[in-house]
């Protein structure tokens, strides 16, 4: 029930604005495209309090490069992340379960990345909210660092746009609104402006929109589709 | 209301006396360490009293490297407590006090380690000082916000944006702030100076761009742990003459489980700033005149 009253202003929203109802279309459109064109793992959730509250989760294992001695580093390598996919079925909890895998593929995934979209109640626009593991079976953990966050996810050419938002720069941590646990999330307060611009081309409809979405917020963190 | 500020005085004067117990795994004489005891400001953060606390316990620490102050944080009950709700969120949540039943029992100042803990006499009833503990070790990432040095203000101030959003369909009133007032919007919070903190509050609220559409909510169930947020707004649609959204009206159609009816409380009753809420209160006055500084009203449930 995280969702503006009914007879509130979502009743009138208009695109790049979402209510419920066109959140859903919009992510439906999404689903297909990704089945069709991306070998990206999602899965749909809904919020342990309300299941009306959906949200879209998608994990990603991406790569920081090693450093000299061997240890995965997550400092100054933002433009040398590999984006690896791979069938992560069972991945998560059995690592035997692991597909065949080239070796040296192996060895470079060094992150899982959960990306979980939400709906904002207040902004009325998908927000993105994530959290990143490191995946050494010894010292895997997660990450709370801010610095470590943009050096591992941000690429250089979306630097300069995130850091004129907000007091430290766009990417901020928070509770997550449905699970309640600690989560990294994009400010929502540009992506109306943003999506806008699409709009005044005549190019932004439900249909692709959250590819245009991902486009502008998902790729600021490394959620390419 | 017009030219009075005696609610938002009320309510930028609200308190709660605490009581920090160190840890005693982190203490290296046992359970020798001295009790820290402070009153908090409702509408302050955690984070601004830290300093002094950490101050205070320093010389009781085992390891000063290990338990530093980017690792301290604060638990009641198992419970963490969260560093960028405001004070007064944080306390009417974690105790889940009814105010209709509480007698308030005074402050007792005079509480020394090792002294017995006065027994309840009702265990709904709150003990004050509120009694919290400092801890270092293992710190509950998956629960807490990591506490840097600006998390605190970025919290903040993109809740003042949100809130601005909601009220207005826009963050322009926020995003107009001249850096100086953004700045001091911060800064007066901290240093509890309320003409300055509502100075620069009420050139948002009374932006010239925008009139006030919509009030920022945040209804916090301690049962479930679940957090209903929303904005509703200031007239009811559907009513003939555009009646305002009263609180009964807007928590009815916020969390209809819990508020069906909308002129009296049947299953909890609204709490904020320690007080029941009454439902026939304008919604707008209501966010005008006793919004934490943030811009929403964070509304906590006691359950009857």
């Amino acid at each position: 029930m995280a969702t503006s009253s009914e007879d509130g202003p979502s009743s009138s929203l208009s695109l790049p604005f979402l209510s419920n109802a066109t959140f859903s279309i919009a992510m439906n459109h999404f689903i297909e495209h990704l089945n069709a064109h991306s070998t990206l793992k999602y899965e749909i959730r809904r919020s342990p309090y309300d299941d009306q509250d959906v949200y879209l989760e998608i994990v990603k294992f991406i790569s920081a490069k090693p450093t000299s001695d061997g240890a995965a580093s997550n400092k100054d390598m933002s433009d040398e992340i590999d984006e690896i996919e791979i069938d992560l079925e069972d991945a998560e909890d059995n690592p035997e379960s692991l597909p065949p895998l080239d070796v040296t593929t192996m060895q470079m995934q060094t992150h899982k990345i959960t990306y979980h979209i939400l709906l904002s109640p207040i902004y009325s626009v998908p927000v993105l909210y994530f959290i990143g593991h490191s995946v050494d079976p010894f010292y895997g953990n997660t990450i709370h660092s801010l610095d470590e966050i943009h050096a591992l996810l941000v690429p250089d050419s979306h630097r300069s746009t995130l850091s004129s938002i907000g007091i430290q720069g766009g990417i901020s941590q928070t509770h997550h609104p449905y699970l309640g646990t600690t989560s990294w999330f994009i400010h929502p307060c540009r992506t109306a402006e943003a999506l806008k611009m699409w709009m005044e081309d005549g190019n932004l409809g439900l249909e692709n929109y959250m590819g245009v979405w991902v486009g502008s917020v998902g790729a600021v963190v490394g959620l390419v589709v | 209301m017009a030219g009075s500020d005696a609610v938002r005085r009320a309510v930028w004067d609200g308190s709660v006396p605490f009581r920090v117990l160190l840890d005693p795994s982190e203490c290296r004489i046992f359970d020798k360490a001295d009790v820290y005891y402070f009153q908090a400001n409702r509408v302050a953060y955690l984070p601004f009293y830290l300093p002094r606390i950490y101050k205070f316990f320093e010389d009781f620490l085992i390891d000063k490297t290990v338990a530093t102050m980017e690792n301290a944080w604060f638990e009641v009950d198992n419970a963490p407590l969260r560093w960028h709700w405001p004070i007064g969120l944080i306390y009417d949540f974690y105790t889940a006090l009814d105010p209709t039943k509480a007698p308030t029992s005074p402050p007792t100042n005079h509480d020394r380690p090792g002294s017995p803990h006065p027994p309840d006499l009702e265990p709904s009833v709150p003990q004050l000082p509120w009694t919290i503990t400092l801890r270092f070790a293992s710190y509950p990432h998956d629960l807490l916000t990591t506490l840097t040095p600006t998390s605190t203000h970025d919290a903040f101030i993109n809740t003042i944006k949100e809130a601005d959003f909601a009220r207005n369909g826009t963050a322009k009133a926020a995003m107009s702030l001249s850096p100086a007032d953004t700045r001091q919007l911060f800064a007066s919070l901290q240093d509890h100076d309320f003409d300055g903190f509502w100075g620069v509050s009420d050139k948002m609220l009374n932006h010239s761009g925008s009139s006030v559409r919509s009030v920022p909510i945040r209804v916090y169930n301690p049962e479930t742990g679940q957090v209903i947020q929303g904005t509703v707004p200031v007239k009811q649609p559907g009513t003939i003459r555009g009646e305002p959204h009263t609180l009964g009206t807007a928590l009815n159609s916020l969390v209809p489980i819990l508020f069906p009816s909308k002129r009296s409380v049947v299953l909890a009753r609204p709490v904020m700033h320690g007080i029941v809420l009454p439902l026939s209160v304008p919604l707008l006055e209501l966010m005008r005149e006793a919004m934490y500084p943030d811009g929403f009203l964070h509304i906590t449930l006691a359950m009857m």
